[in-house]
């Protein structure tokens, strides 16, 4: 029995929609508080003039350059966590998977801390740049011990744990031996979208813009994983090409969106796992409810954060693994932590 | 398919051992640049120096032991300390105004981070590496008979250092400026030489009075920060440097009992300095990206053209007196009449 024709037995027809559209909303009110909510106070006649009126006060100069691309960089990176997290369960058949296991979140933060102690003039543009070839080879090097396309779920989980821990041993060496340069690394590593600025923003898009295009083409292909391997390839389904194709969506997707903003924790894990309970298991629902979530909570996530602490800021990571760590456990709880 | 595993397995292998390779090649690079200079070092600080600093403490302090109080109690020395060892860089700041070598120094391996003022008159000392994890190995093979530590920062190293040397345990790390003096005094007493501290004092007084009188009272919101490639970290008045501008007679903006937040874009316009003195950590920092920012002219500071960038070793890293007399010397030309 696959969890697509027990999620519909479930469904009611109207159900998928009103959550899509709940979630669209909880987006939509997320950014709106994004933008009015911050450390210094913005009235919501001053907010409507900053976002149609042509002037250029303080608070124009907040909404428009501050905070309005943070909300953006923050629902763009949350759907494209949620969705790397959903693919990832899905080529792994491994409901507790998430991104990392592809050594993606530890080949960012090595490469980044290789950077700052390496490099004399290093800078943030570098470490977007260095992030992304680090969540690269993190994932060759998974993708390799894994033995390529064929691999068996348990021999990649196998694999992507152990470059995880190498990888991420690796870095707190370099971290405890250069305390002086690295500890202004820290922020980054727990993950945070605080700094983020238009230029984030236009790095973002063509990475989402183009994954989700690649997505939608791959969704036929992609139900079939599924199912297990050798009825698929009964089916003429070319299981490996699928894989890597999902294999590589998950380094663009994760890859970007953890140069942009560090490791963010959970989020990648939980978002495809509320989804389906909500909207089930079909894929034409899921994948856009998944979008819409990841984005909605992570902007939600960053409101919260920035009264964590007021009025400083404080990583949005703390948020998500606090919000996380209690749901990851209720799944395990569940599910006993078996392969449906 | 098991061919490919192997040959994955072992480039990774190759390359975890090329990495643990050259970690352990740096670490003895450092060691080995660090070994001919205790060497030498030490037979020649060990020989002259009983015969040269026996006659010296008799003069300075006849009566035998010291007796001071630190930050956890009575410290009881039963002789003038002659290898002192001096866990930041603080400590060494107040060593160099009182013309004692210290034999070892944590300087996290990294002589640049030595104020000019401070370098100048360290003659032979060896570096006992971090300051935040102190190498007992390091520390024990110079034989210190004093190692002055600080109480937070080497918390959980204090057992293990006692049993190296008798401790001064000082309140430094989260000190402002009259813990500072008052830490001065207590070193100046625990090196045998409280004449010349008071003497030092009364100096470093002069100069500050004069920096005050050439400052000519502007009341001004002053903003120190120290600034890496992803953040922005103010100091405010709870912190050396932010207590020492409080004391020179100017406002933190910030008005936070942190010592060291660290603000966003947002938070800077809202706090508004009317001077501020960036104190960066490496070639680009995160100013560079906000100085393109329409926002960062809102800042006084950044319109009235009163954006200094001073050294972090002088303002942060030193802090004591010849760090203190750095800052009112940078306050001067940069807001002096």
């Amino acid at each position: 029995m696959t969890s697509e024709s027990l999620a519909e037995k479930r469904t009611r027809p109207g159900r998928p929609l009103l959550f899509i559209s709940l979630s669209a909303l909880l987006l939509l009110l997320g950014i709106v508080g994004s933008l009015k909510w911050g450390q210094a106070p913005v009235s919501w006649h001053g907010l409507l003039g900053a976002l149609v009126g042509p002037g250029d006060g303080k608070t124009d100069l907040y909404v428009r350059l501050l905070r309005l691309p943070r909300a953006l960089t923050a629902c763009m990176a949350g759907a494209q966590l949620a969705l790397a997290g959903l693919l990832t369960q899905l080529a792994t058949r491994n409901p507790l998977a998430s991104p990392h296991l592809f050594g993606v979140n530890a080949g960012a933060s090595f490469f980044v801390v290789i950077g700052l102690v390496a490099i004399p003039d290093f800078s943030a543009p570098l470490a977007v740049g260095l992030a992304f070839a680090g969540a690269a080879a993190g994932a060759i090097l998974v993708w390799s011990l894994a033995g390529g396309g064929r691999f068996s779920p348990v021999q990649l989980a196998l694999a992507g744990i152990t470059v995880h821990f190498l990888l991420s041993a690796l870095t707190e060496g370099m971290m405890v031996l250069n305390q002086q340069s690295t500890d202004s690394m820290i922020f980054w590593l727990v993950g945070s979208v605080s700094q983020a600025s238009w230029q984030d923003v236009r790095l973002l898009s063509p990475f989402l813009g183009s994954s989700l295009i690649f997505l939608f083409a791959l969704l036929p292909s992609l139900r079939l994983l599924a199912v297990e391997d050798e009825i698929a390839s009964g089916l003429g389904q070319r299981v490996a090409a699928v894989r890597t194709a999902a294999f590589v969506l998950v380094l663009l997707l994760a890859g970007s969106a953890v140069a942009l903003c560090g490791p963010i924790g959970f989020l990648c894990l939980i978002v495809p796992h509320i989804s389906r309970a909500l909207v089930g298991g079909k894929l034409g629902a899921l994948v856009p409810m998944t979008a819409l979530l990841g984005g909605a909570l992570l902007v939600c996530a960053d409101l919260a954060s920035r009264f964590i602490a007021f009025p400083f800021e404080s990583p949005v990571g703390i948020v998500t693994s606090a919000l996380g760590a209690p749901l990851f456990l209720h799944l395990a709880r569940r599910r006993g932590g078996t392969v449906r | 398919m098991r061919w490919g595993v192997k040959k994955a397995l072992a480039i990774a292998l190759v390359c975890l051992w090329s990495v643990a390779l050259a970690a352990c090649g740096a670490a003895g690079n450092s060691n080995s640049g660090a070994g001919p200079a205790a060497s030498s070092s030490s037979p020649s600080a060990s020989a002259p120096s009983p015969s040269a600093a026996s006659p010296q403490a008799s003069a300075e302090s006849a009566s035998g032991p010291i007796t001071m109080e630190d930050a956890v109690g009575t410290v009881t020395l039963q002789k003038v300390p002659e290898r002192i060892v001096a866990m930041d860089f603080s400590f060494t700041d107040a060593l160099a105004t009182l013309d004692v070598q210290p034999v070892g120094i944590a300087d996290d391996d990294d002589p640049g981070l030595f104020m000019d003022a401070v370098k100048s008159k360290l003659t032979n000392y060896q570096s006992v590496g971090s300051r935040y994890e102190p190498n007992i190995e390091r520390i024990s093979a110079l034989q210190p008979d004093l190692i002055i530590v600080d109480i937070n920062k080497h918390k959980n190293a204090l057992e293990q250092l006692k049993g190296i040397a008798p401790l001064l345990i000082l309140d430094d790390y989260e000190a402002d400026y009259d813990q500072m003096i008052k830490n001065y005094r207590i070193i100046a007493k625990a090196v045998g030489k409280e004449a010349e501290g008071e003497k030092r004092l009364a100096e470093h007084q002069a100069i500050i009075d004069e920096a005050k009188a050439k400052l000519g009272g502007a009341k001004l919101t002053v903003l120190p920060a120290v600034v890496n490639p992803t953040g922005f970290f103010a100091h405010s008045e709870h912190s050396f440097s932010g207590s020492f501008l409080a004391m020179m007679g100017f406002d933190d903006p910030v008005k936070n009992e942190t010592s060291y937040p660290q603000l966003s874009l947002e938070q800077l316009v809202e706090t508004n300095p009317q001077a501020l003195f960036l104190l960066p950590t490496d070639q680009k920092t995160i100013v560079d990206q906000w100085e393109s920012n329409p926002l960062w002219k809102q800042i006084d500071a950044a319109a009235n053209g009163k954006v200094f960038t001073v050294e972090r070793r002088d303002w942060s890293l030193s802090r004591g007196l010849l760090g203190s007399e750095k800052m009112a010397a940078d306050l001067v030309s940069a807001l002096g009449a």
